[in-house]
């Protein structure tokens, strides 16, 4: 059961956070202030740290580099109320892993962790996953809900172009191009008949389309 | 009443005193002249009195005068010869002169009234004789037995205003005109750094409150830049503190929010079947208040926005935007087409476009009603660029269309959101220098939004320019 530290100072967050993580099957301990999460993160072992920037007794930012200078690797989530792009910059400078603003969704911040643990074990380089799909760059295999889906060649590059430019629109061109390098000439609908075929394999919803854009997928992450 | 310019004040007083000061010099000029000339007038009659009583020595040393002193006829009077007085017949009218001797008139320069109205005394004197104002000399001699009176007409009926004006007046008009050219000219000049600084200061944006660097103006205007710089620096002071305020309601009201968020998740996740409705939308509650922050947030942070165009993607933007407002829509929920479909390239703040695009974009997603329909064009012409984005939702009134792009102000439609977009997407509008329009769709229901872009120039090398324009 993974182990997490929650680093709040507020008395009406912290334990709302710590409520939530628990049900989702997380060990959670709570501290409010930065001195204590110096000692604690270094004391025992965690799995991720939530880190609230706005603590009294040393900031989440002064704790950060007091435990990345201190040669502790735990991935770090800074989660906090300010949304500058400098104070984003300042917190993964400083060493976060991530970065979520308040009020941050519960159902965002638990897939995050699992992100941070997926990529402690060394498994985030190789899959992808968004929604039900996950895609293993590694073996080729795409998975909808854990069972697998057989694509052809260009529909796994399709969709493997579509899922790293994520929640952004791909031009047919560019889908194209992704396609000429591979085997001979494109046809001019080549990709319009792989994206048919890939709604019909993994679910109609999960490629958008807007004319004069392109094709997008990752609509909800979650 | 209308306001006079400050220039226009000043010009026509210092016309005035140009004037004034004119009309002085004249008027001492002409009671100097007038005095010089009858002092020098006043020494030409004692000359010619003088003059005469040497002429006169001859004959009464001759004993003439005393041998013949009964004798009254003065015609052909041996006192003087016949030239001498001829001399003063010639200038009767200006000149004439009176010999007395004991009293009685033995010699004059003519025949007249001026003669009988002579003053018998001696020194100088003024008298009237037929309207004309006459100045005389007297001269005693040969124990004040002889009398000689010299008289001339007042010099200064000769010395006429009306002579004044034509050959003072003029010249003194023609040095007003050269005066009011040169002095328009100058003011202008001067004053045309003052306008230049008007313009410095009106082309800056809001957030530029560098001070002015006072070297690059004149010294009068030094107090002028001074007290602007002084303003700035307070404004500057000013705009810290609520960039430092907003940021600290944002950050307090977030933290129970985001309380308030957590604890309805985990209802949701715990509560009955009963109460699921309930929790979804305090959850919703809870997402526009939030939005409702970001959305004041942005607004009090677009004023700090420092303006840089550059050669932009238009057309990525719009895909970047359509992208988000998508994003978290259940997919095939919403058909978009864009036309065209390849890059447009126009010089703009790629940041303040980014943002009216998403206001704008989001704000039609949210309006257009599930299976709803979002045109976007772009259209690059000459002088602008226009964005159009169409929706298919219920549109807006068009009383309420100006209301809805100001502050706050919230459409009759009970949609999430903060309500904000569009007043955010106006005032990005408005640093960009652009417009934002909201008009019925020509071709049924829905709203169309209209942004447009003037023609700017980048703040980079020319050629990166010459390719957006081409």
């Amino acid at each position: 059961m993974p182990r997490l530290l929650l680093a709040e100072d507020d008395a009406d967050l912290g334990p709302a956070i710590r409520r939530a993580l628990e049900l989702d099957g997380y060990v959670v301990d709570l501290f409010t202030r930065g001195d204590d999460v110096c000692v604690a993160a270094r004391g025992s072992d965690y799995d991720v740290i939530l880190l609230d920037i706005g603590l009294p007794h040393g900031t989440g930012l002064e704790v950060l580099r007091n435990l990345r200078a201190a040669g502790l690797a735990t991935p770090v989530i800074i989660v906090t109320a300010f949304d500058r792009t400098q104070q984003r910059v300042a917190g993964l400078d400083a060493g976060a892993d991530d970065y979520v603003v308040k009020p941050v969704d519960l159902e965002e911040l638990s897939a995050r962790i699992r992100s941070q643990l997926r990529r402690r074990d060394g498994r985030q380089n190789d899959t992808l996953s968004i929604g039900a799909v996950t895609l293993d760059f590694a073996g080729h295999v795409v998975t909808l809900d854990g069972r697998d889906v057989p694509l052809t060649a260009k529909e796994y590059r399709i969709l493997a172009l579509l899922m790293r430019r994520s929640r952004r629109f791909v031009s047919k061109a560019d889908l194209e191009a992704e396609l000429y390098d591979q085997d001979s000439w494109a046809e001019s609908n080549t990709v319009e008949v792989a994206i048919s075929a890939l709604r019909r394999k993994i679910g109609r919803d999960f490629i958008q389309t807007a004319r004069g854009l392109g094709y997008m997928v990752g609509a909800q992450e979650r | 009443m209308t306001r006079s310019t400050l220039s226009m004040q000043l010009y026509r007083r210092v016309l005035l005193l140009l004037a004034l000061t004119g009309l002085a010099i004249a008027t001492v000029l002409y009671i100097v002249a007038e005095r010089e000339i009858g002092h020098a007038s006043d020494a030409q009659l004692v000359n010619a009195a003088q003059l005469l009583d040497m002429m006169m020595q001859d004959e009464l040393a001759a004993g003439v005068l005393i041998r013949r002193d009964r004798v009254v006829a003065t015609d052909g009077d041996p006192l003087l010869s016949p030239e001498d007085a001829r001399a003063f017949q010639v200038s009767y009218d200006s000149c004439m002169f009176t010999v007395f001797w004991e009293g009685r008139l033995v010699a004059q320069s003519g025949w007249g009234a001026p003669v009988a109205l002579v003053p018998k005394r001696a020194g100088l004197h003024v008298f009237t004789a037929q309207g004309d104002r006459w100045r005389s000399f007297g001269l005693v001699n040969r124990d004040r037995k002889l009398l000689i009176v010299v008289a001339e007409r007042h010099p200064a009926m000769g010395f006429s205003v009306s002579r004044l004006i034509s050959q003072l007046g003029l010249p003194l008009l023609a040095l007003l005109l050269v005066a009011m050219l040169v002095l328009w000219w100058t003011l202008r000049k001067s004053l045309s750094q003052v306008e230049r600084l008007a313009s410095t200061i009106a082309a800056r944006s809001l957030s530029d409150l560098e001070p002015l660097e006072p070297q690059q103006w004149p010294v009068d205007v030094a107090p002028l830049v001074l007290a602007l710089n002084k303003l700035f620096a307070r404004l500057e002071g000013a705009y810290e503190l609520e960039q430092a305020f907003t940021d600290d309601v944002a950050h307090e009201m977030r933290t129970p929010l985001a309380a308030i968020r957590a604890r309805a998740q985990v209802l949701r996740k715990l509560a009955p079947d009963a109460l699921s409705y309930d929790v979804e939308r305090l959850m919703c509650v809870v997402d526009r208040t939030n939005a409702l922050i970001d959305g004041m947030l942005m607004l009090a942070r677009l004023n700090a926005t420092a303006v840089a165009p550059r050669s932009v993607d238009v057309h990525e933007l719009v895909a970047e935007a359509v992208a988000d407002a998508m994003a978290d829509l259940p997919a095939r929920s919403m058909e978009c087409s864009v036309t065209p479909d390849h890059i447009v390239r126009w010089v703009c703040d790629a940041s303040l476009l980014r943002i009216a695009l998403s206001a704008v974009i989001g704000n039609a997603v949210r309006h257009a009603s599930s299976g709803g329909h979002l045109d976007i064009a772009i259209v690059r012409g000459a002088e602008r660029l226009v964005i159009t984005v169409g929706d298919r939702g219920p549109g807006i009134a068009a009383p309420e269309r100006e209301r809805l792009l100001r502050r706050f102000e919230h459409g009759a439609s009970t949609t999430s959101g903060s309500g904000l977009g569009l007043s955010i997407a106006a005032k990005a509008m408005a640093l960009l220098a652009g417009a934002i329009r909201l008009e019925d769709r020509p071709d049924g229901l829905g709203l169309l939004v209209i942004l447009t872009l003037p023609l700017t120039w980048a703040k980079e090398p020319p050629s990166r320019l010459a390719e957006a324009i081409a």
